[in-house]
């Protein structure tokens, strides 16, 4: 029982799902051909082990070429859509095969070297069928389609594999509700997954990542406990040609503190700047200089229309792949459309300045802060480095702490400032911006991220989630100063609330990045060598496996009915049969060949019939080296009747 | 016959066999194979049914088997008020013992003789089928098991009709084979009379084998190998009985275990160490012709059963 028709339509199916449909036409018609037509091949078991070969080799080798190319585990999917093309060969030729059924052998080598004769067989058309819904089912684009689909091809096919003991309507009634239920249970499921995996992504982005937003940032201050930021690696700069970096990596300015209780900064002007860019893969922030440095950033986690992390001092950028690059005036650069794990160049040199000019709101003050400072200084207009002198000096005996036990609710400012004396980088940052402003100094709030873990093994600076930072910046003779007034020490207790098996985690981390890069840049071309090799030493299996395998000649015979394949079939004595056949000494149908050659009086031929039929039906077989001393008496006597035959006539 | 036989034998059960061969044909004459076919069917472990007039020498042919196997042998001559304790054994009750003892029949024995088996009635006939199919009987409510070698050699005249009950399909298909053994020629008929001139030849026969050798051929024929190609073309043959116009009752899936048993072991007599067409198709009419019922309008046309099969073995191509 073949399932006819249905396996065209699902190798059909199968194409239109992968978009191959110019393979699976052809693969269908030839499929569903074999039943209009009467000739097949009378193959050895032989012939089949030789296109099993062939399709292993094609497969190491798709293997292989997808591997290098697609780059990514996406290439399993790729194969398995063109499983059923690679198998396509070994299909055919049991199609066209008077063999029904292949047996296990044939597709694993191990069981070919076993003694006994393999047992199991299967229908190679059901594992077709099989073969392509499978394919059919790795398109991810069109899943409606495939459970229906896959329902009917499973139904159609074995339909008439069923048991005949209850009526055809029961059983197709017990089938579909088997369906309905694993349809049902496969929409749970998935429903069920795409939960948790939204669910997922909330929980991992909040973890990992707090956004930064480049309009407004929301701080800390008034939070009670502890406060603790994960280990996570962010991103990994690469400085070229030395090893100096600038120690604060921005990714945006605040001009607009809230009057909120709890402290919150805004930017005034909220437009963007697209920034020009000299070819598709650079952009530039000021003019190039002399002295300028390379350094390569490799960022671990993509956000969507991310900011961009970079040192104030930027003056290009490179091989950012992104669409576009925008720069506001508060020094945030936002890139679009940009990949998952990217890496850029920067050239920063130390004239540049990201932050646009100051305006009357970096000295914007309310009520309440000016209520709040002038108990340390009146608001004037003081010498900028004297107020920047003054600033530091104030907050020298302050304390830096991540722990916040009772703050007053109403002005966490004020806590800080005058009973708790100890805070946290956002403290200092907002303190130290309004209290520039208070003594005249124009001054912005900027959050960013401190460089300072040096990795030797990678060559690289490492920036993790817990080196975030703020500081303020104040505008002095013309340019922006970094007055950072958080004790120095906060790097040292961020660094020692580290997680005890940070270094195993890193460890594991960096070596993945490593390889990641070692692998991104591999190119296929850099392999052609080793391709060649490995092509060449699968070439040489084969060549061996033809060689030392018995030569085999491929007969085609009009056999109406399929049988299980014929051992020696093509063994040479049917060279004599077909002789003298020709001679007009037919054999009869139901004759066997002895009583034949009794009866054409040829008895001295009943010894090279004995070891044909040996050959033919012992299934012990024949050693080669009869099969070649056949093969020389046999061509030694018809050499003798053809020599005889003229004389004769 | 002899000038066939291979100097070298392939293996000690061949060179066995055909010892037996040649031993009990000091005593008896056949002009076919009836006794390569008698040693076939008992080599596979089937019972055969001897078909033919009186006077050709059946029972002489199952004697001399037993006799050169060294084998207990036993004789039944079937009659119309046979019982089937008659065959079977009855209990009697001991005076001594005080108590009811199974004295076991005639069919308790390694060879039996079941001489004119169609003339006893159907009921006794069956006492036979049992022991013929399990090899074991049930007495009484008992299960008796029979010796491992027991093997039936029926006869039957086929001539007679009246006083006769035909076997039942069901027994027919229970007996491995079953041919005739024929008229020998006059050259053989006047050799008879020679050596019967002062006596019988059987009570010259000495026993060739014992029943240690047998086990070994027995296995041997076992390890006789057969292609799946064979096993296909004895599944054609007996399948193709089935739909064979003329025949309403083709032969049963036994008739293809015994076309195989059976064609293993004359490969090991006839010293092959495979099983090859010609010996499925010799013995093609010895076991399948006899499971066969006709169509009465076959019968009367005077077709019979081994015609049939002369017919199909022609129409279903042998593998070459």
């Amino acid at each position: 029982m073949k399932p006819r028709i249905i396996q065209g339509l699902v190798v059909l199916a199968w194409g239109i799902q992968a978009d191959l449909i110019w393979f699976a036409l052809p693969m269908a018609a030839t499929l569903e051909a074999r039943y209009f037509l009467n000739r097949r091949w009378a193959l050895t078991k032989q012939d089949f082990y030789r296109v099993a070969d062939l399709t292993s080799v094609a497969m190491v080798g798709m293997i292989i070429f997808l591997f290098l190319n697609a780059r990514s585990y996406h290439f399993i999917t790729t194969l398995f859509q063109w499983l059923p093309i690679l198998f396509f060969p070994l299909v055919i030729v049991f199609a066209y095969s008077t063999t029904e059924k292949m047996t296990l052998d044939v597709l694993f080598y191990s069981l070919r070297r076993q003694k006994e004769p393999v047992q199991q067989s299967w229908d190679m058309d059901y594992l077709f069928l099989g073969l392509c819904v499978l394919a059919t089912g790795f398109n991810t684009d069109d899943r409606s389609l495939f459970f229906p689909l896959a329902a009917i091809a499973i139904l159609w096919s074995l339909f008439p594999l069923r048991s005949t003991r209850y009526r055809a309507g029961i059983w197709i009634l017990v089938v579909s509700i088997t369906f309905l239920v694993a349809g049902f249970t496969h929409q749970m499921i998935r429903e069920a997954h795409l939960a948790v995996k939204a669910k997922t992504e909330q929980w991992i982005a909040a973890w990992i990542m707090q956004r930064t937003d480049p309009l407004k940032t929301r701080t800390a201050l008034g939070k009670v406990g502890r406060l603790k930021l994960s280990d996570s690696i962010l991103f990994r700069i690469k400085p070229i040609g030395g090893q100096g970096f600038p120690s604060l990596l921005v990714e945006a300015s605040y001009d607009h503190p809230s009057t909120g209780a709890s402290m919150e900064w805004a930017v005034w002007e909220t437009n963007f700047t697209s920034v020009p860019h000299e070819d598709d893969f650079t952009w530039r922030f000021a003019d190039a200089s002399p002295g300028e440095t390379a350094a390569k950033i490799y960022l671990e986690f993509n956000r969507e229309r991310s900011l961009v992390p970079v040192p104030a001092s930027l003056s290009e950028i490179h091989d950012l792949p992104a669409l576009e690059v925008k720069l506001s005036k508060y020094g945030a650069i936002q890139g679009s459309g940009m990949v998952p794990s990217p890496s850029f160049e920067i050239k920063y040199s130390l004239g540049n300045q990201l932050y646009g000019p100051p305006g009357e709101i970096d000295l914007y003050l309310d009520e309440k802060h000016e209520a709040l400072l002038s108990r340390i200084v009146k608001r004037a207009n003081y010498p900028a480095r004297h107020s920047i002198a003054f600033i530091q000096n104030f907050f020298s005996d302050f304390k830096y702490s991540l722990f916040q036990e009772t703050v007053n609710e109403a002005n966490p400012l004020e806590d800080f400032l005058y009973s708790r004396r100890a805070g946290h980088c956002e403290y200092f940052a907002s303190a130290t911006t309004l209290l520039l402003r208070q003594m005249g100094v124009p001054s912005r709030y900027v959050v960013g991220y401190s460089v300072h873990e040096y990795n030797e093994a990678l060559g690289m600076y490492i920036v993790r989630q817990r080196h975030a930072h703020a500081w303020a910046i104040a505008h002095v003779g013309g340019e922006w100063l970094v007055v950072d007034t958080t004790p120095g020490v906060w790097l040292a207790e961020e660094d020692a609330n580290a997680n005890l098996l940070q270094p195993i985690f890193d460890f594991f981390a960096n070596y993945s990045f490593m390889f990641q890069l070692w692998w991104n840049e591999q190119k296929i071309e850099d392999y052609k060598f080793e391709l060649y090799i490995i092509g060449g030493i699968l070439a040489l299996i084969l060549i061996w496996r033809i060689a030392t395998s018995e030569q085999v000649i491929i007969s085609r015979e009009g056999n109406e009915e399929s049988r299980s394949w014929l051992p020696g079939k093509e063994s040479p004595f049917f060279k004599i049969v077909a002789y003298l056949s020709d001679e007009g000494l037919k054999r009869d149908r139901g004759e066997v060949l002895r009583h034949w050659l009794i009866r054409i009086q040829k008895p001295e031929l009943l010894p090279l019939l004995g070891i044909h039929n040996r050959w033919r039906f012992d299934p012990r077989g024949v050693s080669a080296n009869e099969k070649l001393a056949l093969n020389e008496q046999v061509d030694h006597w018809i050499l003798g009747q053809v020599d005889q035959g003229p004389q004769e006539n | 016959m002899t000038s066939d036989q291979p100097d070298i034998y392939p293996s000690r059960e061949c060179a066995l066999l055909t010892q037996l061969k040649d031993n009990i044909e000091t005593v008896i004459q056949c002009n076919n194979e009836g006794i390569k076919w008698l040693l076939t069917a008992f080599v596979a472990g089937g019972h055969v049914l001897l078909e033919d007039v009186p006077g050709t020498g059946k029972t002489t042919l199952a004697k001399s088997l037993a006799g050169s196997i060294s084998a207990e042998f036993k004789r039944i001559q079937f009659t119309p008020d046979l019982l089937p304790s008659d065959i079977l054994g009855v209990s009697v009750f001991d005076q001594h013992s005080q108590d009811f003892r199974f004295r076991p029949g005639p069919i308790f024995t390694q060879i039996l003789l079941a001489d004119e088996i169609n003339r006893a009635s159907p009921r006794t006939q069956s006492a036979l089928l049992e022991a013929m199919a399990e090899n074991q009987v049930s007495v009484e409510g008992d299960r008796i098991e029979m010796d491992e070698w027991f093997f039936v050699i029926a006869t039957q005249n086929p001539v007679e009709f009246h006083g006769t009950y035909p076997l039942p399909e069901a027994q027919m298909d229970r007996f491995a084979m079953r041919f005739k053994l024929g008229y020998v020629s006059r050259e053989q008929e006047v050799q008879i009379l020679d050596s019967q001139r002062y006596e019988h030849p059987i009570t010259r026969l000495k026993p060739c084998t014992n029943l240690e050798d047998l086990r070994s051929i027995r296995n041997a024929a076992r390890n006789i190998r057969i292609s799946d190609e064979l096993k296909h073309y004895i599944v054609d043959l007996v399948g193709a009985t089935r739909a064979y116009p003329g025949i309403q009752m083709g032969a049963s899936p036994r008739a293809g275990i015994a076309m195989m048993k059976c064609s293993q072991a004359l490969a090991l007599i006839e010293g092959q160490e495979f099983v090859t067409p010609d010996i499925i198709q010799e013995l093609a009419i010895p076991i399948i012709a006899h499971r066969l019922v006709l169509d009465p309008e076959s019968q009367y046309s005077g077709t019979d059963s081994a015609e049939c099969i002369m017919n199909i073995m022609q129409d279903i191509p042998v593998p070459a």
